[in-house]
This record gives C-alpha cells, structure tokens and sequence, in this order.
C-alpha cells in the first residue's frame, strides 16, 4: 500500500534563515510516524510547511495527490487536521463553538452533533465546560479541546505537535491511549511530533530524528527505541 | 423635565445611528485591525445612490434593500481589489489607503451630484409619532430599523455557520485557516456587512442633517468615539457606545450653556481620549491576554 503521506526534500526558511534542508520521510495508510529532536530542531516547522502555513519547497504527496501549492484551508479540506503547538484554540469561543468549528469543512447534519457528543464521551471534562469560553480552560483542557476539534475533521491524517505540552502525567496516559483508539478504531493515520519520546516511540510504528533540519536517523520505532545513542539522547536510561 | 425626555429621545435617535457607524468600525476593525477613515464616505456615497433611484422614482422600500445590497457588494468588491493585496503591508499603507478612498468617494459624490445640499425625504413622514408625543416619527423609525439591524447581525453572528466562522477568523486567523476557513473571504464579507450598514445609517440620518458629501465627516467622528468608549474588540460595546455618546452629544449641548451646537463635537472626542485614559480597552473591550 503507497503511504498517505509521503514528503521528499521538504526546504523552508524564515527569511534568511533555512531551517529544513530537504528532509524525506513518509506516514504509512493507517500508521503512526512520529518526529523526535531537540528544540529548534525544525519539528514544528516541518508540520507547519506540510499543511501550507508557511512557504516551502520540495514534493509533499498525500494520497496519492500533490499538495504542496495547495492553501491550507485547501488541504485540511482534504482530510488533514494539525494540532498546532501552542494549542491555537478560539480563546473567546465557546467549548462547543471551537468544536464546531472543527467539522466547518464537513456538509451540515446530525452526524456533526453526534461526533461533538463522541468528543465529549472521550474528554468528559470538555462536557461540563461546554459553554464556557475556551480561553478560561486549563492548559491541559485546552490541549483536549484541540485534540477533540482536530477529530471533528473526521481527518485521515493527524498532525500532532506535541499533544503532550504541559499536561499532567495521567492526563497525557489518557490522551495517547485515545490517540491509539482513534488509530485502531478510526484507521486515522498519524504524524506526532513529541518531547516525550518514549511515550511518542510507543504509539509509533516508524521513527525519525530530525538534527537542524535534517534527518539523521529513521526505522521501525522498536529500532529506534533500542539505539543506544537514541537512549542516551533522548530516552534518558 | 419635557425637555430633558425630548433631548434624551432625540440623543437615543442619533445615537442609533452612531451605533450602526460604530458597528461598521468595529466589524472592519475586528477583521484587519485598522479604523476605516473611509467608512463614512463610503456611506455617504451609498446615500446618494439612494438619493438618485428615488430621483428616477423607485418607491423608497424598493431602494433601500437594493442600496444596501448595492453597498454590501461594493464594499466586498473594495476588500477584494484595494486591500486583499496589500494584506500584510505595513500600518501606513493602509493609512494611505483609507486616506485616498475618502477622497475618492468624497470628491466622486461632488463631481456627479454636485456639492449643493439635497433634501432627502423621510420614509417615516414628518411630525411628531402620535398627537403630542415627545418622540418624532423619523426618530422612531431611525430607532426602530437600528434595532431591527442589530437584532438581524445578532442572530446571523450567533445561529450561522458563516457567522461561526467570522468570529473564529477574527479571534485566531490562524486557527481558523487551520480548519478550513477561508479567512481572507471572511475579511471580505466584513467589509460588506460594514458598507451595507454604513449604507443604513447614511440612509437614516439624511433626512436628519440633509445630503452633501460632507455629510458623514462629523458623524463617522461620533462613530469612531462610540466604537472607542465601548471598545474596539466588542459589537455590542460599540453599539452601547453609540447611544451614549449620542445621549450625552444632545444633553451636553442643550444643558452645558457654553457648549452649544459648536462645541457637540469636541464633546466626542473628548470623550474618547477620557475613555482611552481611564479604560484603554474601552467599556466592553477585552485586552488581549496571551497565555503561554
Ligand atoms: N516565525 C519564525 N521566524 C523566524 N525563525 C523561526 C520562526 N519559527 C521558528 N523559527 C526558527 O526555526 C528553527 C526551528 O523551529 P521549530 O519551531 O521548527 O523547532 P522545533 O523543532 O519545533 O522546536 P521545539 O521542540 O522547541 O518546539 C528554530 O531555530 C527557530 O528559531
Ligand atoms: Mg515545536
């Protein structure tokens, strides 16, 4: 099966400054691939320059289809949904509103009340804060609140910038245990960017180290998980 | 105390329509983070629009949706070719912008209708609402379509899904590109809304103050301290503003001897740098917090 997503030579810069030099990697249909690398690596950008925010150069492919001259409101209208870093929630919407908003590309309909009704069955705590502005919410209910907008899309690819950030060791458990049902459940495929590695390495079916803008490393995540370099770099044991 | 009412009526009744100017401001704003200088001018050339087709002897219900759908398509027609393209320009090429579309609209309307004040007729007649009332039937009726507008924009803000997606495209442009929003046609359909309302409160005052294309100089002033006293980030702040500033225009001239019809309109701007002194944000408006 040809990946869903497949990125070769991606180039951007921020004005002089060149950040990604022409990186490769690819998601596999239904599979999760996740970005590890030290901060300023380039992660976030790479994510960026996938979905059309920022100018790129190089070939991103995703189903089978070219998109890297197409707007972002064009590719998330193809199924992408990005969790941005930082959250990127509708500070003076409502919960349900930001929600709402998730499915704006999807024809009106039931289906669109039953999903926001599913969103809340995996995050209660977004159910009780329904009419409360997003902006009052904690960081970490508001990390859910991105989370639950982005599967409003019903995307077939995930990018997730660390959904980790900020959250409480139970919360962030509980969120890539629905990150894997959504996975198995949904076959949504998945690109993670994480500071946690080993939490990122456990969801992952492949890895890759970005260094500057580069890749310098890819495999099987159980590879990746046993390199000994890796271990010292990032894993920490 | 007849008098007092009668002044405060007639304050209620402009500061209909500075509300409406002030919502105007306030929609563009929210969406480009600029004041349109030009919004008036705009509004006063809608007029004249209107002033023509009853010229030609449309009746007065049939031109005023068909300027205000005029204005609306004007407006979203002005986005798309003055500022889509200078989307990310700095703050001056707006300036300039604004400046030189003010000039256009204002010596346009000279050019082809002359600068001769022309008498626009109220829809709503003349005289007093009922046998000795204290308010006038074009005073009512100002209120009353204000009220009608207001409660229209409410309903489309809250209960559409294009409204959804206004606001989310003002509050996170970002975000909003991020699920599929097409921000920049949102910006556009702002500033039609905003031209279609200027187009009502220039509809509304003309028989108030008589057409000329100086008409809304004064007026837009009133606006923009009505959009400022309730704050630049809030509609409804700015609609309350409006009428405040519309109430205490009128009191202030009629109460404060010194005041008089002349000095009504440093009134305003005195209001607005008092208001920008004590409450930056304004009455409504919201300082932007940024959590990290
Ligand atoms: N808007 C910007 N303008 C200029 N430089 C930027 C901008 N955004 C990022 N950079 C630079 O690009 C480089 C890569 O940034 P990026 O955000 O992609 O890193 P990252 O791998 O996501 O890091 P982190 O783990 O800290 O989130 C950094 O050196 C950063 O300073
Ligand atoms: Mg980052």
């Amino acid at each position: 099966m040809s990946p869903i997503l497949e990125v070769k030579g991606l180039e951007a810069s921020y004005g002089d400054l060149t950040v990604l030099r022409g990186i490769s990697f690819e998601v596999e249909q239904g599979g999760v691939a996740t970005l590890l690398g030290a901060n300023g690596a380039g992660k976030t950008t790479t994510l960026r320059a996938i979905c059309g925010m920022i100018r790129r150069k190089g070939e991103i492919t995703y189903d089978g289809e070219r998109i890297d001259r197409l707007s972002t409101e064009a590719i998330v209208r193809r199924g992408i949904a990005h969790v941005p870093e930082g959250r990127g929630t509708f500070t003076t919407l409502s919960v349900e509103e930001n929600l709402q908003l998730g499915a704006m590309t999807r024809p009106m309909g039931k289906d669109i009340s039953a999903d926001i009704e599913r969103c809340y069955h995996f995050f209660p705590r977004l159910k009780e804060r329904r009419t409360q502005q997003a902006g009052t919410l904690s960081g970490g209910e508001q990390q859910m609140l991105a989370i639950a907008r982005a599967l409003m899309l019903r995307p077939r690819l995930m990018l997730l910038d660390e959904p980790s950030f900020g959250l409480a060791p139970m919360i962030t458990k509980q969120i890539f245990d629905i990150l894997a049902d959504v996975k198995k459940e949904a076959g949504v495929s998945m690109l993670v960017v994480e500071q946690n590695a080993s939490l990122a390495l456990g969801i992952a079916d492949h890895a890759y180290l970005i260094e500057t803008g580069e890749i310098v490393m890819a495999g099987e995540a159980q590879t990746i998980r046993d390199d000994e370099g890796v271990r010292a770099a990032y894993l920490g044991y | 105390m007849e008098l007092f009412i009668q002044q405060i009526v007639a304050g209620v009744a402009t500061g209909a329509i500075y509300a409406c100017v002030a919502l105007a401001v306030v929609m563009i704003y929210q969406a480009i983070h600029h004041l349109n200088f030009a919004q008036g001018e705009m509004a006063m050339f809608s007029t004249y629009i209107a002033w023509q087709m009853l010229q030609w002897g449309l009746p007065y219900w049939v031109v005023f949706p068909l300027v205000i759908l005029v204005s609306f398509v004007g407006g979203f027609a002005i986005e798309r070719i003055v500022f889509k393209p200078i989307e990310n320009a700095p703050v001056l090429s707006h300036i300039v912008i604004f400046i030189a579309l003010f000039a256009i609209f204002n010596s346009f309307a000279g050019f082809i209708w002359d600068f001769t004040i022309k008498a626009v007729p109220s829809p709503f007649g003349d005289g007093p609402l009922w046998e000795g009332a204290m308010i006038g039937k074009h005073q009512a009726g100002m209120i009353g379509v204000t009220l009608i507008v207001l409660l229209l924009l409410w309903g489309f803000f809250t209960f559409t899904r294009v409204g959804l997606a206004m606001r989310a495209a003002a509050v996170n442009p970002e975000s909003a590109r991020l699920v599929g929003i097409r921000v920049s046609m949102m910006t556009a359909l702002g500033w039609g809304m905003a031209s279609a309302i200027g187009a009502v409160a220039g509809m509304l005052i003309a028989p108030v103050v008589f057409l000329e294309p100086n008409m809304m100089l004064s007026i837009l002033l009133y606006g923009f301290a009505g959009a400022v006293l309730g704050g630049l980030t809030s509609p409804l702040g700015a609609v309350i503003g409006g009428f405040i500033v519309g109430v205490v225009e009128n009191l202030a001239g009629t109460y404060i001897p010194v005041i008089g019809g002349e000095l009504k309109l440093p009134i305003a701007l005195f209001l607005i740098v008092a208001v920008l002194l004590v409450k930056p944000a304004g009455l409504l408006g919201r300082r932007v917090v940024q959590r990290v």
